[in-house]
């Protein structure tokens, strides 16, 4: 009889164990949600001033890596320009990149480049440029934008990477 | 293992004799051959993508870090990476602004133009600089709900 009673004393201990550690899981399971929702805002930085029983925020937040490119080479006449264009595998998942390529040509910035979307892994060979360029060195800014792999393709804190075009 | 040996000793004296044939008896084959590798300095660098701060964190700072990794330079040059805000560091909307603060391993950057937040040396193959976000809000806003934003821009350029 005592056997019985201190069997059914250990079940019931158990039971409330069992339905204890569920309720704390889904509190876990619901805490964990709520600090990983999407970011709202379009650029870089934001502040979203949402009501009081609204509130969310998104810390759990990496960097996006763009590449260095600081020179390039194209034959002067030619519009085919060879690149070294990439979207580092680090942003897999998260982030594309397009690519902006202009040049300062007499005085003047001009557009030579605008890419489409780069996936993460893949990288542009060679580019038809806008104009051709004669013989010469010209400073140029890669200007890449990333944007988040949403629905919307959220922009974000972008990057300039000054380098130079040797039209040789 | 002696036959092994006396084998191996017997090629390489095949082979020494071989080379010496042609280095004598073939005027024509002497020349030059220029053989070159172009490396080209490159560079990685892992900017903050997006930084939010809501209602319920505005007064704490934010830190994101910036790093420059697998740096590759030519010699004697330095890699400096600069920031600039959109805004002249404002989150706005159609309806108004929220201003914040932004510091680069503990220096307040103010402005609007490039401002240089780290140097990565020659020689050296990485480097990084810690970011510290700070929303100016104090109390509650009493603007209009929505969301406030800014963009920064970070400028990378070897010299």
């Amino acid at each position: 009889m005592n056997v019985e009673k201190k069997e059914k004393k250990r079940k019931t201990i158990l039971v409330i164990i069992f339905i204890a550690a569920g309720f704390m899981l889904g509190i876990a399971i619901g805490f964990f949600a709520a600090h990983n929702a999407p970011a709202k805002t379009e650029g870089g930085i934001g502040f979203t001033v949402v009501p009081e029983n609204n509130l969310n925020d998104s810390h759990a937040e990496n960097g996006v890596t763009v590449p260095g490119i600081t020179s390039m080479s194209v034959k002067a006449g030619s519009d085919r320009l060879v690149t070294g264009f990439y979207n580092p595998v680090e942003n897999k998942d998260k982030y594309y990149l397009t690519f902006q390529l202009w040049a300062e040509i007499n005085g003047k910035d001009e557009l030579l480049y605008t890419s489409g979307l780069v996936e993460p892994g893949n990288s542009i060979y060679e580019i038809k440029l806008n104009k051709t360029l004669e013989k010469g060195t010209y400073n140029a800014v890669i200007h890449i934008q990333p944007y988040r792999m949403n629905k919307d393709l959220t922009p974000t804190n972008n990057a300039d990477i000054k380098a130079v075009i040797k039209a040789v | 293992m002696k036959i092994l040996k006396a084998a191996m000793a017997l090629i390489m004296a095949a082979a020494l004799t071989q080379s010496e044939v042609i280095d004598e008896n073939d005027s024509e084959s002497s020349g030059s051959v220029s053989v070159g590798y172009s490396v080209s300095a490159s560079y990685e660098v892992t900017i903050p993508a997006n930084v939010e701060f809501t209602d319920a964190d505005k007064n704490t700072a934010i830190e994101r870090p910036l790093q420059a990794n697998n740096v590759l330079l030519e010699e004697g040059k330095h890699l400096n990476i600069y920031v600039k805000s959109q805004n002249g560091f404002r989150m706005v909307n159609n309806e108004g602004y929220i201003e914040y603060t932004l510091h680069a391993n503990g220096s307040l950057i103010s402005g609007t133009d490039n401002v240089k937040i780290l140097t990565v040396s020659p020689g050296d193959k990485s480097g990084w600089v810690l970011l510290s976000f700070t929303s100016a809000l104090s109390g509650d806003y009493s603007g209009f709900a929505g969301n406030y934003s800014d963009t920064l821009t970070f400028t990378v350029e070897m010299v």
